[in-house]
């Protein structure tokens, strides 16, 4: 078993957790555009790839275009007044079609190579022959080949540690500058509007703006996501966000039941911590799981019902419910 | 200062129900006055305080704040300068943040400059004496209903609105915290200079710490009794061409 691997995807993740933390958890609005924004931002990031765009910038840009699908789901959830739900499953569905014309197709691979078209090459043809006693193609010069490789991904998927060590920069740079925004007077502001909507009126603020911002970034993060884990695997698909929300919130709780405790950095790092461990979780029941009858396409009801169990167990109902039983 | 000059608010328009719910109302709340809105249940009571907080525009008259008319009037844009209080004392709080959290949001009303800031407003929660200034770092939904409320007041007057206006916000409290938290209202009253309108069915409180009562009934002004203070006898109200009591 690849531990460093394992937790390699445990970290790519972790962005979209840390996305659904945003939704979900600070502004407290149930978000599910991120199965659709997640592959956005794949076929953006491999898009702009085929541009000769670097990586950096492609995932920087797919932040922004991923954003901005969360800014539509929070446009319907505040002038249209729908919920949040209906609206963010009427955004996924539309990405779909969205991802599907940005990709060209279904699916999209990453671009190995990068070759700068100083191609020069002598040409030659039929009529360069018929006239060649006439030396009119010698007016032509040579073309030379010069064909310059870069590699385009950074990752090499070698498991030598230094793919592991850019995901964990890049994304404690992004949980250090979230905790800052967080910090600051609008982060604060942010914050209490998840444990009181209409409170935030009460302070003179446009409460519409708070939506947007959450749902901005939340699916930023998403589309982060979605750009690194493309550049990782080497391609984007249409379904790879399909059921994305769910492993999210699954690495959420458990990341929560683990370090939520100790209160650090307004629990930013508990979405992380739960995709590492859920991915570690996952790789188990994979390698071990067939023991008990286990295949892999019972990965997804095995998340939800980890998920059902877990918010089941808080409740009072279902504890007072489990006593009687006993 | 704060006025509502000959409003109506008409209910169900043109339908065979229509109800006049305030019928060419005025008042004029002036600068420190304290003023306790009663009447009975349909009197018109919740309709005037939806008209102050925006959340019903006139169907005619004026709505005047430090002399400017709001014409158009959104709520997000009026709490900036109003405060406001509500019966649920979770309602003007916010729960997931510490008490220093909700103190910085109280002094950024209307979301004036936006940065990194510490707490204010430390002095009157310290005046409060039920030692929320040593819990800074506490969230407030550890907090119980009387700490929250008081929390809610302090963050409705930090930035020192026009008028703050009190919806019943001591029916949820026991009657010792229920003082406190008129004696914080007072407080403010007095010290800050912010006027506040409080609607609540408490006469006990009502007739000892307000300066002015007006009494609705049927979308008008019955009664507006003004107190006086008394050194002999305590509080004496009395109002044009209307009855005497005394309070003691």
């Amino acid at each position: 078993m690849n531990l460093l691997g394992i937790a390699e995807q445990g970290l790519i993740l972790g962005f979209v957790a840390l996305g659904v933390f945003m939704s979900f958890r600070v502004i407290d609005l149930a978000d599910l555009t991120p199965d659709g924004s997640y592959v956005l931002g794949g076929a953006v990031t491999v898009s702009l790839l085929y541009r000769g765009i670097p990586w950096y910038y492609a995932i920087i840009c797919a932040f922004i275009i991923t954003g901005i699908s969360g800014f539509f789901t929070a446009v319907l959830y505040n002038k249209f007044k729908m919920n949040s739900l209906l609206a963010s499953i009427l955004i996924m569905t539309m990405l779909y079609s969205v991802n599907l014309r940005i990709m060209d197709g279904p699916n999209i691979s990453v671009p190995k190579d990068i070759s700068e078209e100083t191609v020069l090459y002598s040409e030659s043809t039929s009529l360069d022959n018929f006239l060649g006693d006439l030396n009119i193609s010698a007016e032509q010069p040579d073309k030379k080949e010069n064909r310059k490789t870069e590699y385009v991904s950074p990752f090499n998927n070698l498991s030598d540690g230094k793919d592991f060590l850019l995901l964990l920069i890049i994304l404690l740079f992004s949980i250090t500058v979230l905790s800052v925004f967080l910090k600051t007077d609008f982060g604060i502001l942010l914050r209490g509007y998840g444990g009181n909507k209409e409170g935030v009126t009460s302070l003179g603020v446009n409460k519409n703006i708070l939506s947007i911002t959450g749902l901005f970034i939340g699916n930023g993060f998403a589309g982060i996501s979605g750009g690194i884990f493309s550049l990782y695997a080497g391609f984007s698909d249409v379904n790879m966000g399909q059921g994305i929300v769910v492993t999210s919130l699954a690495a959420i709780i458990i990341g929560e039941i683990l370090i939520s405790r100790f209160n650090i950095l307004y629990n930013l790092l508990c979405p992380v911590v739960g995709a590492v461990v859920y991915e570690i979780l996952l790789s188990f029941a994979m390698k071990y799981g067939y023991k008990i009858g286990f295949q892999p396409g019972d990965i997804k009801l095995l998340t939800s019902f980890f998920i059902v169990i877990v918010i089941g167990f808080r409740t009072l109902e279902v504890k007072k419910w489990l006593k009687l039983k006993m | 200062m704060v006025e509502i000059k000959n409003v109506d608010i008409i209910y169900n328009k043109g339908m065979y129900n229509e109800k006049k719910a305030l019928d060419n109302f005025s008042l004029k709340i002036e600068k420190n006055e304290f003023i306790t809105i009663i009447g009975h249940n349909g009197a018109g009571k919740t309709t005037l305080f939806k008209v102050l907080t925006g959340s019903l525009t006139p169907d005619s008259g004026k709505y005047i704040i430090n002399g400017r008319e709001i014409k158009k009037v959104r709520s997000h844009i009026l709490f900036k300068k109003i405060g406001i209080v509500y019966q649920n004392p979770d309602s003007g709080v916010f729960p997931e943040l510490t008490i220093e959290e909700n103190l910085i949001l109280g002094k950024k009303r209307g979301m004036r400059g936006l940065g990194f800031s510490k707490y204010d407003s430390l002095d009157l929660l310290t005046g409060l004496g039920i030692g929320l200034e040593k819990r800074l770092k506490t969230k407030v939904k550890e907090l119980s209903g009387g700490q929250k409320q008081s929390l809610a007041m302090i963050i409705a007057v930090s930035s020192k609105p026009s008028m703050l206006l009190l919806d019943e916000h001591t029916a949820a409290l026991d009657p010792k915290m229920a003082d406190k938290i008129m004696n914080l209202t007072l407080k403010i009253n007095k010290e800050l200079n912010i006027p506040v309108l409080m609607i609540t069915h408490n006469m006990n409180l009502t007739e000892k710490y307000s300066q002015r009562i007006i009494e609705i009934s049927g979308g008008k002004i019955s009664s507006d009794i003004f107190a006086e203070e008394n050194s002999s006898s305590g509080k004496i109200f009395c109002g044009k061409n209307m009855f005497i009591t005394e309070v003691v």
